[in-house]
């Protein structure tokens, strides 16, 4: 039986899906975020989008950083450049001269004005080229509360909802929270034609009924074994399997058969997961190129009535860093075509 | 040795030392020069030494910092410009940090290092009592002195090496001379900190409690202090900044100095105001650093305030220490080179005799003074008494290198030198 929650968030999901498959925050400063979200359906709660992202029916698209008062949440925080010594933000900078002849450093203003340049107040020198016969040293600030110079201004935030200040060590309680744009996952869009959401909890590992990892959980599985490579130097081999899903009478045939025949080929340790409504991955655990090569050619060359309905074809991905994240397989499976 | 005691020997009956004067006084150049020069020396540099002590004897408190007044508390603040210091910064700002003088800030200005000079001593700014100033051009030390007194914000200045460390009690000491508002500046008491180094650090050490302290502190009793080292001297920040800050080019603290005298300042030193710093531990490192200073003196001392020798214009006194530089800072140089080289080689069979002689008494001298230092300020140690013997020898190689730096100076031979940046040099008038 499907649950109120259920209905509603996955109405969220068809109402991403019906604006494009993404939905973008919208800067609206009034709101309690300083984001809105908006679908062709109407405004769309963040915290359905956040619950969506979180069972991964949608993927998280970063967009912006936005701060936030550690006492009251909100985000109208005014960070700006403070007085070292007594806090206060009426700070202005300084344009310092140094006059090389006589070593006088001081402010532009104690410079008259004079003759094509200024006048130095302690020699009375003109300084009229600068990097010959003066230079400035560098950025400077000085108080107008107290009166000190000094070079790095600190920085304070004062909160415009509950007045609060918040510099110095205390600035690292100031939340800084993402800004995220919204796009339906494949799983989502799986949901979506099953008409209801995944199940939370272990299924979640997989897309019901079907061996088959769901893209994070098989990234994650990827970044592990990146990682026992550079650790204890153990290989694995990545396979990039792409179909071209066959359309018969404006109906896409069930991707079951197709994973159950790919599975025939893989052992156990295998593990398959899907990247996008083309592509598959293979992570081949302890497997080096050369036999990862061998399995791609003999799923590629296969008879398997269901391998040539889908047009099957699998190759060995490359294992550089690059690679080995979403982007770079996106952009190597692009450039394949 | 057997030479040393028979010129005793030969000195005691009346006729011996007729005998002895008399050839004294047919040494080297006519009118006895030679003879009056070195008691004019004695007068100069060894017999203040006994006043000194006699005077510490009688009154011990005759030479220590005045007791500071609860009520008179001003805030200082301790500037800094150096060039990568590294570590040493962390060193001489914990030192500040740790003096327990309540008001006080610490501004460094860094002249363009190429280490983590700079990362170093920004950790610091977290305490709120430091502000670093990091200049992306080399400007030179006088500029990055002047950037710092431009951020201070204290009734008082206390300009410190980059390398050099103060102890607890040294502001306070420094401080308290300050009640007195003629006083314009005062410098401490400078201690060799790497004097165990070696031979040469330790000659140092010696030299710095006769020349730095001894002579400093009768210097500045009878108003004639000739110098407010770089390293560690305090200052009105009024007066500071009433004359522009420090000048551009070589020999910033000996300018400073005479600037301060000038206005009719009076300058002091505080002989229990101690700092330590570290000296060159290689001969062609020290040799460096008195031909700069030589340099410096010529340059400052005989040209740019020549006009010192006016008693018109700036009184009695100063007309006596530009005297007193001209004759034992650039005459005496020149001459005592010349003067010892001539007698060494024209002097007769006599010769190992008198100058032993000679050299014994110098000796005799040195441990007098010697034990004096260290009877007013600890320093020297007394193991290095036996360095006394050695000590003519470094003096000779040092004055002899005086003597080059003061030629080459006033021969105006390749003035330029790197301590001051090229793009600040081609400005400088060169006197």
């Amino acid at each position: 039986m499907i649950k109120p929650v259920e209905v509603v968030l996955l109405s969220v999901l068809a109402a991403v899906r019906d604006s494009g498959g993404t939905v973008d925050p919208i800067l609206d400063p009034g709101t309690a975020n300083g984001y809105r979200y908006e679908s062709a359906a109407g405004p769309i709660d963040k915290r359905n989008l956040e619950r969506l992202a979180q069972s991964d029916h949608l993927e998280r698209i970063f967009v912006d950083r936005i701060s936030r008062c550690p006492w009251c949440r909100s985000h109208h925080l005014n960070m700006r450049e403070i007085c070292v010594a007594c806090k206060s933000p009426r700070i202005v900078g300084v344009k310092l001269l140094h006059h090389f002849r006589c070593g006088y450093v001081g402010p532009q203003s104690e410079f008259a004005a004079d003759s094509g340049g200024r006048r130095c107040p302690k020699c009375n020198g003109v300084l009229r080229d600068r990097g010959t016969d003066h230079d400035v040293p560098g950025p400077h600030f000085t108080c107008q509360t107290c009166g000190i110079f000094f070079q790095l201004p600190e920085i304070g935030a004062l909160c415009l909802g509950c007045r609060r200040r918040t510099q110095g060590d205390d600035l690292e309680k100031v939340v800084f929270e993402d800004v995220n744009g919204y796009r339906v996952s494949p799983f989502g869009a799986s949901a979506l034609r099953l008409g209801y959401l995944h199940p939370s909890g272990e299924e979640q590992l997989t897309e019901s009924d079907v061996p088959l990892l769901r893209r994070s959980v098989l990234m994650a599985f990827l970044d592990d074994e990146r990682r026992r490579q550079n650790r204890f130097r153990s290989k694995f081999s990545l396979l990039v399997l792409s179909t071209e899903p066959p359309v018969t009478n404006g109906v896409v045939p069930d991707e079951r058969d197709l994973l159950l025949g790919i599975s025939q080929f893989l052992s156990e340790t295998d593990k398959l997961g899907r990247f996008d409504e083309r592509h598959y991955l293979v992570l081949l655990p302890s497997t080096e190129a050369k036999a990862a090569t061998k399995l791609a050619h003999k799923l590629s060359t296969d008879k398997l009535p269901v391998f040539r309905q889908w047009q099957l074809k699998a190759q060995v991905a490359s294992l550089h860093a690059g690679a080995l994240t979403i982007e770079g397989l996106d952009s190597l499976l692009k450039s394949d075509g | 040795m057997d030479d040393f005691f028979r010129f005793l020997g030969a000195s005691l009956s009346p006729s011996a030392i007729d005998g002895v004067l008399e050839r004294w006084q047919s040494l080297l150049f006519p009118g006895n020069l030679f003879v009056w020069l070195f008691v004019v020396m004695l007068l100069r540099y060894d017999l203040p030494a006994f006043i000194v002590w006699i005077v510490n004897a009688l009154n011990p408190r005759a030479f220590r910092s005045p007791v500071m007044k609860d009520a008179y508390l001003p805030y200082v603040s301790v500037v800094i410009a150096g060039r990568n210091p590294g570590a040493a910064i962390e060193r001489t700002i914990h030192s500040v940090l740790d003096s327990r003088y309540p008001r006080l800030e610490v501004l460094y200005a860094d002249d363009c290092s190429n280490d983590d000079s700079v990362a170093r001593a920004r950790a610091f700014e977290r305490t709120g009592m430091v502000r670093v100033f990091a200049s992306d051009q080399h400007s030179g030390k006088p500029t990055n002195l002047n950037i710092a007194i431009l951020m201070a914000r204290g009734e008082l200045t206390f300009v410190l090496d980059s390398d050099t460390e103060i102890e607890v009690g040294t502001i306070h000491r420094l401080a308290a001379y300050f009640s007195d508002p003629r006083i314009g500046a005062v410098t401490a008491n400078i201690y060799v900190r790497n004097a165990t180094h070696n031979l040469l650090t330790r000659l140092q050490e010696f030299e710095y409690a006769l020349n730095g302290t001894i002579a400093r502190l009768w210097h500045a009793r009878v108003g004639l202090l000739a110098i407010l080292p770089g390293a560690a001297s305090m200052f009105r920040t009024a007066a500071l900044r009433e004359l522009g800050g420090f000048d551009a080019g070589l020999g910033d603290d000996t300018d400073m100095t005479i600037r301060m005298r000038k206005r009719g300042w009076a300058l002091a030193f505080a002989l229990d105001a101690r700092v330590w710093s570290d000296e060159p531990e290689a001969v062609p490192a020290l040799l460096r650093q008195r031909f700069r200073w030589s340099r410096n003196m010529v340059k400052i001392r005989l040209r740019k305030h020549a006009d010192l020798l006016n008693p018109a214009r700036y009184g009695l006194a100063n007309m006596l220490l530009a005297l007193d530089n001209l004759l034992f800072r650039v005459i005496l140089p020149l001459v005592a080179v010349v003067a010892i080289t001539r007698g060494f080689i024209e002097v007769g069979p006599e010769r190992s005799i008198l100058f032993t002689g000679l050299y014994g008494l110098v000796v005799f001298l040195l441990c007098c003074k010697a034990l004096i230092a260290n009877d007013l300020a600890g320093t020297p140690p007394l193991y290095d008494l036996a360095l006394a013997p050695l000590y003519p020898l470094y003096r000779f190689v040092l004055r002899t290198v005086d003597a080059f730096a003061i030629t080459r100076e006033l021969l105006r031979i390749r003035l330029y030198h790197p301590y001051v940046p090229r793009r600040v040099w081609k400005e400088i008038p060169h006197w």
